[in-house]
Order: C-alpha cells, then structure tokens, then sequence
C-alpha cells in the first residue's frame, strides 16, 4: 500500500513540469504584446529592383539592352546547360553515333549489287543538282568543324596544343563560322526548290519503312528516285536548318529583332534570349552533325556506287535496278520514247 | 592574403557618376565600353536610389568557366583578369556574368565583337606590370603601385569601396550600425520619425 501511494506521489511528481507549462501559456495570452515597430524593411524592394523583379523605372547612362538592370541571374542557366549538358553530353552522342555506324558497317558490310555492275551509266543529278549539294553540303562541314572547335575545343585542344595555339583556332572558327553561318539559309533553299518534287510521300514508301529499307525481313525493298530514307533526310535537312539558321541569326546580329520588327519590347535580344537561342543551335547542331554522320557513310562506305551520283552525277545501271528500281523504269520508259538506247 | 573586393553604399551614392569618368580616364578605355556604370532605381520616385557596379570578381566566376578558350585567372588577390591575347571575343562571358560586366569593342569583319574588356579592378593584365603594352590593353596596374581602384578613390560620397574585403566589410558595419535600424535607415522617413515611410 505504501509503495502505491509513493509511486502516485513520483507520477504527480513528473506532472508537474506539464502544470507549469499550461499556467505559462495562460500567462503569456494576459500579457499584451509589446506594440510592434512598424519598421518596414526598405531594402527588400530596392534589392528586388536590383534584381530587375520589380517594374520600378530604372536609368543608367551605359546604354545596351539590359544594362539599367544590375544584377541579371539568367545566365545561370544558360552556363549550367552549357557546362554540363551541351559539351559533356553532346560530345558523348556524337561518339555514341559513330560507335554505331562501326558496328552496323561491321556487322552489315557493305551492301554490294547482286547482280555486279553492268558498266552501262545512267544520269542521275543534274550539274545544278550537284553544285547545290555540294554547296549545301560544303558549307554544312565548315560550320559543323568551325562550331565543335567553339564547343568541344577547350575540354578536347586545349590539354593537347595548349591556350595559345587553340586561341589562334578558335578565333578563326568564330569568324568563319559568324561569316559563312548567315549563307547556310540561301543554300537550304536552293536545295529545297530544286529537290522538294522528288521528296513528297509517294506510294510503296511505307512499306520501304516498315522493310528498315531491307535490313529487316528480307526481300526486295521497292523505291523510287529516292527511298522513304532519303525523303526523311530531306525535310530533317530542311527543318534541322531552318531551325539552326533562325537561332544563328539571332547569335550573329544581337539587334536584328529590333531591326526587323522595329520594336524593342518582347523580342529585344536580352541575355536570355541569346542563351536560349544558344542551347537550341548548338542542340539542333548536334542532331544535325548526328544525321550527316549517317547520311555520309550510307553514301560512301555503305552502299558502294552512290558517291559517284554526286561526283560524276552518273550511276550504274545495276545500282538504279536495285536501289530505285521505278526510277529506273522511270527513265527507261522516257529514254525508250527518245529512242535512246536505255 | 587579401581578398579585394567592390561595395557600393546605396544610401550614400548621389549618382555623380564621377566613377564611371574615373575609371575611364585612368584606364583609357575607348568609346562604347564602359567597365563600369551607375544604375539608378526608382529614378525620379520617392526612395530613389543609386548603385555603382563594375566586375564583382567573384570566387568561382562564372565568366571563366564558359569561356571557350580558358582565358580568365584569378589573381593573388583575388581579382579575376583575362588575357587579350587568347580572348576570341565570342561574347559568352557576358552571358554568364549576372553583373553585365563584360564589354565589347566593335572590331573585326563586320563590326563583330572584338576582345573582352572589363573591370581590371586597376590590376591590368598578365603582361609585366605598369608596362606600355600592359596598358595599352587592359589600363592601369594600380595595385602594383601599392594603390587602390581609382573609382573608389575618387568617390566623394565614400559610397564606392574598394579593398581587402574584410577592411571593406567593416567600414560599412560601421556605418550600419550609426544609422540604426537596419542597413538602409537614413532617409528622412526616420529623421523626422514619419514611421512607415521608406527611405
Ligand atoms: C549548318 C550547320 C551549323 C552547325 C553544325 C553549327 C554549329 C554550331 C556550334 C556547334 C556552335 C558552338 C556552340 C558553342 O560553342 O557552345 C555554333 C555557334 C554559333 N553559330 Fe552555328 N552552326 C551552324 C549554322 C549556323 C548558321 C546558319 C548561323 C548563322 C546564321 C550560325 C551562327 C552561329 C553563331 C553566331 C554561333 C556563336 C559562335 C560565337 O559567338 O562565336 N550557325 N554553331
Ligand atoms: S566578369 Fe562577371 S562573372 Fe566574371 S568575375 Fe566579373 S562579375 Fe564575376
Ligand atoms: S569573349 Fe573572350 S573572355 Fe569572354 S568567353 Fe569569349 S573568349 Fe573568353
């Protein structure tokens, strides 16, 4: 009995703390609180204005398109996608790109005619067809080359020829680049007027798709003057460059938004806008360089006989047979109307 | 080792841009570069206020970690300069930089950017210190000198401070701490006990 009323007593004991909690809250609700300062802090506007949040009219006497705002933390962005995206990531795909083309030439080989060449030629690109797609195609590798020095240059050269040598590099791609950068659109439409015809969807090019264009289930594969595979070249060539010129525009003439729409509101070209037009180019450039990469090794190593069609614009007349074989008819039909001897 | 820094007192600068002229006699820099300029807020409004900026020399800076050329290093004293002679002029420090403070001269074909120009904090360039070449690209080398910015030295308001940042830092606690009430309490809202008025 003793022992129940002592452990009674050490209960209450323990208790008490609480007590002494609800009877100081009690006593904190009577006091009144002292009357706050109304003190507001001034500086929270004037460094939210420092950070250009705030709509408050700013000057300065430096003039440039954002220079009344102090401090401009968008950059940020733009240096972490570039720092660890855009020259890590981009260079790894490129790698990654041509690893495969390696495996697919060392697993497929190249894929020679059945039927041997004939040695009989027949046209296939006109000199104007030619010019183009070297101009096109000329331009293309002088950008791409000039571009990757500016991207993967300083991760890449630099520990091999050290600064000074990858300076002397680096500011010749920029000129290069900013130069011949402003052409690339005008060979793009020539390119597109003089192939837009034979690239529109024809009959036979989804099963040309379905078939892997012959890598997949076997059997012949049916096309015309240019496979499913080339036509999706073509408007990736055609979209891919529209979009890397627009965003190339934009970095080469930092006022052309305000020239061309003669404003200077929405479409000023501030830093922002520059980074995010940086980070489209340069990823719209990878995917692009990513594309010749295929188009170039299915033209030359892949598919013996192709290159020629470029260079002398004349293939062999087995190579039409099994590569494009209604062009072939195509031009059978019309040659056999001349009379000519197909 | 001294860790040099800029601090512009908001309460005090009066927008005289005196140190704008400063830097660009002492350091003659030509025409549409400026290394550094005077932003006013609130221009003309109740609670206006002036801050001088230049190159902030921040440690891990982010202009040298884009630069696609590796051209920028930190000195000693914690002034990040860059070299001229390897600067390819591409303009991506500038989009890095949260302050606006690289500079660009047209040169080249086209009018294209030419090299980078910015704050030195009067510090010059890699090149041998106070030499003609030094200054013919990149200004004064004060600090070789055993001097500080002239920007700061010349402000008359003593609202621009340049120097060792512990020796900047506390000056203007200093100054805080006379004024009372928070950083920027000076304006005649508390002079006249008018509370709830800013500035
Ligand atoms: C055809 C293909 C093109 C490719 C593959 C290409 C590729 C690249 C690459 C990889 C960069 C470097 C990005 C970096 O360093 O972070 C770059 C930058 C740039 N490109 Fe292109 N580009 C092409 C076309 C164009 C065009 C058509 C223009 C202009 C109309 C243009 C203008 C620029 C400009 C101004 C820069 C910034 C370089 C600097 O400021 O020094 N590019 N390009
Ligand atoms: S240029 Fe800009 S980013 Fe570079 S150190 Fe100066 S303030 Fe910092
Ligand atoms: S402008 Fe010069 S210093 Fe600036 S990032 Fe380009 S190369 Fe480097």
């Amino acid at each position: 009995m003793k022992s129940f009323r002592f452990w009674i007593f050490l209960v209450g004991l323990s208790c008490l703390p609480l007590a002494g909690l609800f009877f100081g809250t009690q006593a904190l609700a009577e006091t009144t609180a002292p009357a706050a300062i109304n003190n507001p802090n001034p500086g929270i506007e004037l460094w939210q204005a420092v950070r250009g949040k705030l709509d408050s009219p700013t000057a300065t006497q430096v003039r440039g398109h954002d220079s009344s705002v102090l401090v401009n933390p968008q950059g940020e962005l733009w240096m972490s996608i570039r720092n660890s995206r855009l020259i890590p990531q981009g260079g790894q795909a490129l790698l990654v790109v041509l690893l495969i083309i390696l495996g697919v030439y060392a697993v497929r080989g190249p894929v020679k005619l059945a039927s041997g060449e004939s040695g009989r030629q027949v046209d296939r690109h006109s000199v104007n067809s030619r010019i183009i797609h070297w101009l096109v195609a000329g331009l293309f590798v002088i950008l791409g080359i000039t571009g990757l020095f500016l991207l993967l240059g300083r991760p890449l050269l630099i520990p091999v020829i050290g600064k000074t040598a990858f300076s002397v590099i680096a500011a010749a791609s920029k000129e290069v680049h900013n130069i011949l950068g402003p052409l690339f659109p005008f060979a793009l439409i020539f390119m597109f007027v003089n192939l837009v015809r034979r690239n529109l969807y024809e009959k036979g090019d989804l099963a040309w798709v379905a078939k892997g264009g012959g890598m997949l289930g076997g059997g012949h594969v049916s096309a015309g003057m240019f496979n499913a595979g080339e036509k999706i070249l073509f408007w990736s060539t055609i979209f891919l460059g529209i979009g890397i010129s627009v965003t190339g525009y934009v970095l080469d003439f930092p006022n052309i938004a305000s020239w061309v729409l003669a404003t200077s509101t929405e479409f000023t070209q501030y830093r922002h806008v520059m980074g995010y037009a940086h980070v489209i180019h340069s990823v719209i450039a990878v995917l692009f360089i990513a594309l010749a990469f295929g188009h170039i090794f299915l033209a030359t190593l892949f598919v013996p006989g192709t290159l020629s069609s470029m260079t002398s614009g004349k293939v062999d007349s087995n190579w039409a047979k099994e590569h494009h074989d209604r062009w072939y008819e195509e031009i059978r039909n019309k040659s056999s109307g001349d009379n000519a001897d197909p | 080792m001294a860790r040099m820094k800029f601090l512009c007192d908001a309460e005090r600068c009066i927008e005289c841009n005196g140190c704008v002229t400063a830097c660009k006699n002492e350091n003659d820099i030509p025409w549409g570069v400026n290394r550094r300029r005077v932003v006013t807020i609130n221009d003309g409004n109740h609670g206006e206020r002036s801050i001088s900026v230049a190159c902030m020399h921040c440690s891990d800076a982010p202009c040298a970690t884009v630069c696609p050329v590796d051209c920028f290093y930190t000195t000693n004293d914690g002034v990040v300069l860059h070299d001229k002679d390897i600067c390819i002029g591409c303009g991506y420090c500038f989009y890095a930089c949260p302050f606006g403070a690289p500079q660009f001269p047209d040169s080249g074909a086209f009018g294209s950017r030419g090299k980078m120009d910015k704050c030195t904090f009067c510090a010059g360039g890699p090149e041998q210190n106070n030499s003609v070449e030094e200054h013919r690209k990149y200004g004064a080398n004060r600090l070789a000198q055993g001097k500080l910015p002239l920007c700061a030295e010349m402000c008359a308001t003593k609202a621009l401070l340049a120097g060792d940042g512990d020796r900047v830092s506390d000056i203007f606690r200093e100054r805080v701490m006379y004024r009372g009430a928070g950083a920027l309490q000076w304006g005649w809202g508390v002079a006249y006990d008018k509370q709830g008025i800013k500035g």
